[in-house]
């Protein structure tokens, strides 16, 4: 084995690959050659170096409470929903779902085609999207201000915006988990509410138009 | 396979012991999570701190990476380590922090931290050589792109080989091997030539000396 095969093997015998009578070859030449040992021997010093170093700073000590308390605030409604919501709560099938939830809720007719967009656009994200889903459901509001099922998402997420503004160090964390357990939340009440619809199919209006945003359970 | 001994953070936990806690933790046993984060939360740590170099990035890295397991731990295929899909999902949040942030946020400077190991080695440590040497090393480190960085803080600090690696960045075994030849590379580049030059100067010191 000459120099320029050696060192053709040193990746492989530096990742623990070299084996058998290749490994004997590499062996004797490196016994001999003074050049490709030294060249050996400075990688695998580096990687020794890169190995051992204790020079990383370390957490604090709060850091897995932080942690747990973060991850029971994001995980209960997780595991109190039913296994068919989890699966739905992907982007796609969210963002869709959301959709549906805010054409649902405010009657479809009456909401600005650009609103749903925006809200299919914003349940992508996850950070920055809690303002995004209260202004739209405030501007949803607006076109229906009777509907107390929108009422009542509005001031989920508000207080879920308040809560957010209010927190610190966790604010991050806490921004992102709300807005899935909001999603989740959302989701589960939609698909009660529309499995409701299906099995008692609401009555099409007759003489009376200004029913059509009457709450579910007046109806 | 280079033999690094796991330093003072909490060693990985056997197989068998691990299905066992992760099955408690998808039933949200506080206890298993917290177990979980403590035996893995310092060594993802490290890893980011050195991909980032950005104390509080690595720790909002950190924290969203545990956060982000948990709540997909019910997919969590159990024929994988829980390290290496931990790592997975640090080393992608990582790289998204990585793409939006800019070098100058870097807020580490790691000789600040050196020499903390003790006794014999101490003195080693602290030795001009040993000083020069540890920053030649990390420089290079510090130069490679991400994924080489990557593959090579994995390779040599978490012990993970080369199919492990290919795992974690989602890269081709092939890929994994030449980030790491492409780093070696470098390093004896720079290291010989780091050499060479002391080599030089010693041999004027002594020259002049005489």
């Amino acid at each position: 084995m000459d120099c320029k095969q050696a060192q053709n093997l040193f990746d492989a015998f530096l990742n623990g690959e070299l084996s058998g009578s290749m490994a004997t070859e590499f062996g004797a030449h490196r016994l001999k050659c003074e050049r490709c040992r030294r060249e050996l021997a400075l990688l695998e010093v580096a990687g020794h170096v890169i190995a051992s170093d204790t020079d990383t700073p370390s957490l604090d000590a709060e850091f897995t409470d932080r942690l747990l308390a973060c991850a029971v605030k994001a995980q209960r409604p997780w595991y109190r929903q039913p296994r068919t919501l989890i699966r739905a709560a992907t982007p796609v099938a969210a963002a869709a779902c959301l959709v549906f939830a805010v054409s649902y809720l405010t009657g479809d007719s009456r909401l600005q085609p650009s609103t749903a967009t925006t809200v299919v656009a914003n349940s992508r994200e996850t950070v920055e999207t809690d303002e995004e889903l209260q202004r739209n459901v405030e501007r949803a509001l607006e076109h229906n201000p009777d509907d107390l099922r929108l009422q009542k998402l509005a001031e989920r997420t508000h207080s879920m915006g308040k809560e957010i503004a209010e927190s610190t160090k966790d604010g991050a964390c806490l921004l992102k988990t709300l807005w899935k357990t909001t999603m989740i939340e959302v989701l589960q009440s939609i698909e009660t509410e529309a499995s409701l619809a299906n099995d008692q199919p609401i009555p099409a209006p007759t003489d009376a138009p200004e029913d059509q945003n009457q709450p579910l359970e007046e109806l | 396979m280079p033999n690094f001994d796991p330093d003072q953070s909490a060693a990985p936990c056997d197989k068998r012991e691990e299905t066992r806690l992760i099955k408690r933790a998808q039933k949200r046993d506080a206890d298993a999570l917290r177990t979980l984060i403590d035996l893995h939360k310092d060594r993802m740590f490290a890893f980011v701190c050195r991909m980032i170099r950005n104390r509080h990035d690595a720790e909002e890295i950190c924290q969203e990476a545990f956060l982000k397991a948990f709540a997909a731990l019910n997919t969590f295929d159990p024929a994988y380590r829980f390290s290496t899909w931990l790592f997975t999902i640090a080393y992608r949040l990582t790289l998204n922090t990585l793409r939006k942030k800019r070098p100058v946020d870097a807020d580490i400077d790691f000789s600040t931290f050196a020499d903390r190991t003790a006794g014999v080695e101490e003195q080693y440590a602290a030795s001009e050589e040993a000083r020069k040497l540890r920053n030649t090393v990390w420089n290079t480190v510090d130069k490679l792109s991400p994924p080489q960085r990557a593959a090579v803080l994995l390779f040599y600090r978490e012990e993970q080989g080369c199919h492990e690696i290919a795992e974690v960045l989602d890269i081709p075994v092939a890929t994994v091997k030449s980030h790491l030849h492409r780093a070696r590379a470098k390093l004896r580049t720079l290291l010989g030539a780091q050499l060479s030059q002391e080599s030089d100067e010693s041999r004027i010191l002594s020259e002049l000396a005489g």
